[in-house]
C-alpha cells in the first residue's frame, strides 16, 4: 500500500511537471491538473478490471489520492494566483492592437500559420482586425476583434427586445419535471387546467416548456396527433 | 469548500488505512515468523502441529491480507506452507530446509512491499 501511495504521488508530480513543460498547446479546454487527472483516472480504473492478479486496493488508493490532489489543488489555486501561474502557464497575449507579438508565439511554440488558422476559425482573415488574441490557460484562443470589425448588437442598433430567458421543461414525454415546477413556482393543478382547455391529456404531451416570460409551448406526441 | 473538506477527510482515512494495514501486515509477519522459528529441520510430530497451526493462522489472515498484498505473493506463501507440510510428512530433511527458506523469504516479501524505500518506490 505504502509503495503504491508514494508511487502515485511521484507519477502525479512528474506528470504535472511534464505537462507544464509541454505548455498550453497540449491542453485544449482542460487545465494541466485536470488533464492529468483525466489521463490517470481512466488508466488506473481499468487496471484491476483487466488484470486479475492485482488487488482492487491497488486501484482504489491511487484513485482516491489523485481525486484528493485534484480537488485540493484546484481549491488552493483558486485562492492564489501566484501558485496558479506555477502550476499552469499564465495567459499569453499573441496579438495586441492588430500586431502579432512574435516573442509570445515563439514562447508558446505556435507558428504564424497556426495562428492564422485559429483566427480563420473565428471568422477573422486578417490579424490586423484583431484588438486582442489571448491564449488562455486551458489552451483555447480568445479573440476580441477591433470595434470596427465587431458585429453590432441590439442595443447599438437601438432595437428593443424583451428578455425571454431560458426554456424550462415542465413535461417531458408525459412526465412532470418537479424541479422546474418548484423553480417557476407553478402548480400542477393550474397547468392541468390549461392542458384541459387545450384538450390535451398530460400523457399525450411530448414536451411542454415555459420560458421566463411565462410563454408556454406544447408539443404533442406524434402517435397521438 | 464541501468537496475540499470531503477530499481532506478521504485523504486522512487513506493515510490511516495505510498505517493500520502496515501494522497488520507486520503483526501477521511476526506471528508466522515465530511459528516458523519453532519448526525443526528434523521431521517430527511436533512439526506437524506447528505446521497445522501455521496453516490455520494463514487461512484466517490471508483473506484480510489480500486487500493490500498481491495475489502472486499470497500464492507463494500458500505454496510454501504446502511444500513444508509435504516435506515433513515424507520425512525429507533437505526438503524441509528448502521449504522453510522459501516460506521465510515469501513472508518477508509481503513486509518488504510495505516499507518506504528507494527499491520499492522506483
Amino acid at each position: 500500500m505504502i509503495t503504491i501511495f508514494s508511487r502515485t504521488i511521484i507519477v502525479y508530480l512528474i506528470l504535472i511537471f511534464t505537462m507544464r513543460m509541454l505548455g498550453k498547446r497540449q491542453l485544449g479546454e482542460l487545465e494541466v491538473s485536470e488533464l492529468i487527472t483525466t489521463i490517470l483516472l481512466s488508466e488506473i480504473a481499468s487496471m484491476p478490471i483487466t488484470n486479475h492478479d492485482i488487488p482492487l486496493s491497488y486501484a482504489i488508493i491511487p484513485l482516491i489520492l489523485i481525486t484528493t490532489f485534484e480537488i485540493s489543488l484546484s481549491f488552493i489555486l483558486s485562492r492564489s494566483s501566484k501558485l496558479k501561474n506555477i502550476f499552469s502557464s499564465p495567459p499569453s497575449t499573441l496579438i495586441r492592437k492588430g500586431k502579432i507579438i512574435q516573442s509570445e508565439l515563439k514562447k508558446n511554440r505556435i507558428s504564424p500559420e497556426e495562428l492564422i488558422s485559429e483566427l480563420r476559425q473565428k471568422n477573422i482573415c486578417d490579424p490586423s482586425q484583431v484588438e486582442y488574441a489571448i491564449l488562455e490557460q486551458n489552451g483555447l484562443l480568445s479573440v476580441i476583434p477591433k470595434i470596427q470589425y465587431q458585429q453590432p448588437n441590439l442595443e447599438q442598433l437601438s432595437i428593443l427586445q424583451e428578455e425571454s430567458g431560458i426554456l424550462h421543461i415542465i413535461i417531458s414525454q408525459g412526465t412532470w419535471n418537479e424541479y422546474n415546477l418548484s423553480l417557476l413556482k407553478k402548480e400542477k393543478s393550474d397547468l392541468r387546467r390549461i392542458l384541459k382547455k387545450k384538450h390535451v391529456k398530460e400523457n399525450d404531451v411530448y414536451l411542454m416548456t415555459i420560458d421566463d416570460t411565462n410563454k408556454m409551448n406544447i408539443i404533442i406526441k406524434e402517435e397521438n396527433r | 469548500m464541501r468537496s475540499f473538506i470531503i477530499s481532506i477527510c478521504l485523504f486522512a482515512m487513506l493515510i490511516t488505512g495505510i498505517i493500520l494495514n502496515c501494522y497488520y501486515v507486520n503483526s501477521v509477519h511476526g506471528e508466522m515468523s515465530a511459528i516458523i522459528r519453532e519448526i525443526k529441520i528434523e521431521p517430527c510430530d511436533e512439526n506437524e502441529d506447528l505446521i497445522k497451526e501455521l496453516l490455520n493462522l494463514w487461512e484466517s489472515k490471508s483473506s484480510m491480507l489480500s486487500i493490500s498484498v498481491g495475489y502472486k505473493e499470497l500464492n507463494e506463501i500458500s505454496d510454501a506452507i504446502a511444500s513444508l507440510n509435504a516435506a515433513n510428512l515424507y520425512g525429507d530433511k533437505l526438503q524441509i530446509c528448502i521449504a522453510l527458506e522459501y516460506l521465510t523469504s515469501a513472508i518477508d516479501e509481503i513486509t518488504r512491499l510495505e516499507k518506504l524505500n528507494i527499491n520499492n518506490v522506483m
